[in-house]
């Protein structure tokens, strides 16, 4: 089959690789309908994430259809179209029958890895490093979806696959930062990034009930897109200067309720912050780059929620902690339970409550996946979310 | 499958470099460590700081930690105790241990387990084909859905006593399962075939073999990615 490789920084390849197989009991092969270059990939795209390895195949958003199945699945047969989440789960653990998918304690075969930086192992991903498990990812022709029963989850043949696709991560990833959010009637809601997930932050804001939602970015598209599908008050952090003050201004001087970080590890710094961050970045110093998430902090009300849906993956340097503490912040934080997600927020695609299918701005055959990297990562041609066609 | 997951738990085998003994992750917060430990040589002049950070350089670059190589120097017999709570009540997890047959599953240093009665069974080590360590042992006591504890048999090629205890986790349907396991040679000598058997009974491997047992109480089955497609580019 052909498959997109990872073979270096900033070297994705498309490849001809062996066909995946059964190899558990509660398998499944599903052949991809449709895939997606998420904004995390970008964070392996440019060597930001260790242990992975040159040949890794890439991807963790897909839909398909089921080819094959192991001898203890019963839910699902061959034939059968579905949306698979992007963490693998158990569906049996502590964790998993608590609905907190992305913790699993069974489905990271590479456990040992992830314990030595962070105590404990998270749940296991499609094609998102060995330390989460090193399983083939979904920019292919075919994957192969460990337990399940519990993760693919059937769809309707009347919701085209762009409209379902982005039900195996960034709706439910945006959603849950915004639920993580606790939103109150009168609350107001800022948003860091309108990224993929910032733009499903800012949209699922208003479906849980915020009364305004403030996005913030420096690129104009961006900002456009949640503005004119949104109804979204823009911050061009470009235009400002200073986004906490300008915050204050917008929000009565009382501060946001709540803030969501969706920019993650590779934020770009402004001025001599963003310098600083990048040189202690470039001479390994720290490997995440906070100023989103700074200013989050710093700008959000006292007793207040600061919500990251935004990936970091190692140690970040001055922390705010002080403003953290004297405000008595919440902070709320994690990859997504998506299973938890998945069919409530279909329903809410089959009423119509939102067309996911919005924040596609290119689609490219999986073969021009290299270009479609590039692209993406270079936010060249207003580029947004990339979908890939097998 | 059993073979190719335990070297993938391997750091050194994961490289295909005998001397790496330091894993990728541990790898790469090395190096971090090294230039912020070199970076504060260079404003203090320090020498401490400076032989520090040098020495977290190497072994970032190179995977070689002579510290580690030390420690693992082999012993001459093992004492391990580990312990790791599984989300099943004690009744399900005790009965999936007490079929001792199900030991290969998960523990990586068995072949095979036969029970002959119901005390007795007969073990076979997992060491490479050339050799051969076996031995018979016997159920010295049993509490149904508490504990367990075996032994090896007078006069066996290996002295082995191993002992595991259930406890229901209050307020939670799970179940806390501690193992300890010993091999020691008979009379204190090692020969090749208990020499290897030791040098693989390790504390990180126990580990795994009661993350692997587990995985099989809760979810039916251990977590691989052994034998799924990769590209071949710089392979």
């Amino acid at each position: 089959m052909r498959a997109v490789c990872w073979n270096g920084r900033k070297d994705v390849r498309v490849e001809t690789v062996d066909d995946p197989r059964l190899l558990n009991p509660r398998d499944a092969i599903i052949a991809t309908e449709l895939t997606a270059i998420c904004g995390s990939d970008l964070h392996l795209y440019n060597g930001n994430i260790p242990t992975m390895q040159a040949g890794d195949i890439l991807g963790h958003e897909f839909i398909g259809r089921v080819v094959e199945v192991g001898p203890e699945i019963d839910t699902l047969k061959p034939g059968d179209r579905v949306a698979v989440p992007f963490p693998i789960a158990c569906g049996r653990c502590f964790y998993c029958s608590r609905g907190a998918y992305s913790f699993c304690d069974n489905s990271n075969p590479n456990a040992w890895m992830a314990e030595k930086v962070y105590g404990y192992s998270p749940a296991g991903l499609f094609g998102y490093s060995h330390m989460l498990g090193g399983y083939a990812g979904g920019q292919a022709e075919y994957v192969r979806v460990p337990y399940a029963d519990v993760g693919p989850v059937k769809v309707p043949p009347e919701l085209s696959a762009e409209q379902l696709l982005f039900l195996t991560d960034i709706f439910p990833t945006g959603f849950q930062a915004a639920e993580n959010c606790c939103i109150q009637p009168g609350d107001i809601v800022a948003v860091w990034g309108c990224g993929p997930v910032g733009q499903f932050a800012v949209r699922s804001a208003f479906l849980l009930g915020a009364d305004r939602v403030i996005a913030i970015d420096s690129v104009p598209e961006r900002l456009e897109m949640a503005r004119v599908q949104g109804g979204t008050e823009i911050l061009n952090e470009d235009d400002v200067g200073d986004v906490t003050e300008a915050l204050r201004d917008l929000t009565g001087g009382r501060g946001p309720d709540a803030c969501i970080d969706a920019v993650g590890m590779e934020a770009h710094g402004h001025g001599l912050e963003g310098l600083l961050d990048s040189a202690k970045y470039k001479f390994m110093l720290q490997n995440d780059r906070p100023i989103a998430l700074r200013q989050a902090i710093n700008a959000c009300r006292k007793g207040g929620t600061v919500s990251i849906p935004g990936v970091y993956g190692g140690f970040i340097d001055k922390f705010p902690i002080g403003a953290a503490f004297g405000k008595g912040l919440t902070f709320k934080m994690g990859q997504t339970h998506v299973q938890k997600y998945m069919r409530p927020l279909l329903e809410r695609i089959e009423k119509g409550e939102i067309d996911p299918s919005f924040i596609v701005t290119h689609r490219m055959p999986l073969d021009e996946a290299a270009r479609a990297y590039e692209m993406f990562n270079n936010k060249e041609d207003g580029c947004i979310k990339v979908v890939l066609k097998p | 499958m059993h073979q190719s997951r335990s070297q993938a738990l391997s750091p050194a085998d994961e490289f295909g470099e005998s001397f790496i003994n330091v894993g990728p992750v541990e790898r790469w917060f090395s190096l971090a460590a090294g230039a912020v430990l070199l970076a504060a040589a260079a404003r203090r002049r320090s020498v401490p700081f400076l032989l520090g950070g040098g020495a977290m350089l190497f072994r970032g670059a190179t995977g070689f930690c002579p510290v580690y190589e030390a420690l693992q120097a082999g012993g001459s017999e093992v004492e391990i105790e580990k312990t790791i709570s599984v989300f099943r009540p004690a009744d399900a997890v005790y009965s999936l241990w007490r079929n001792l047959e199900n030991l290969p599953r998960f523990m990586s240093h068995l072949e095979s387990v036969t029970v002959l009665d119901d005390k007795r069974s007969h073990w076979v080590a997992r060491i490479p084909t050339a050799m051969r360590l076996e031995w018979d042992a016997v159920i010295t006591e049993e509490r149904e859905n508490q504990s367990l504890c075996w032994e090896s048999l007078p006069d066996s090629d290996i002295e082995h006593a191993g002992a595991v205890y259930f406890r229901p986790v209050p307020g939670r349907n799970a179940t806390e399962v501690r193992v300890v396991l010993s091999y020691k040679p008979p009379a204190g000598i090692a020969g090749a075939a208990v020499a290897k058997l030791l040098s693989s009974v390790t504390e990180h491997q126990m580990r795994e073999d009661l993350r692997c047992f587990k995985a099989i109480a809760e979810a039916g089955e251990r977590p691989t990615t052994a034998g799924q497609p990769a590209g071949i580019t710089l392979h």
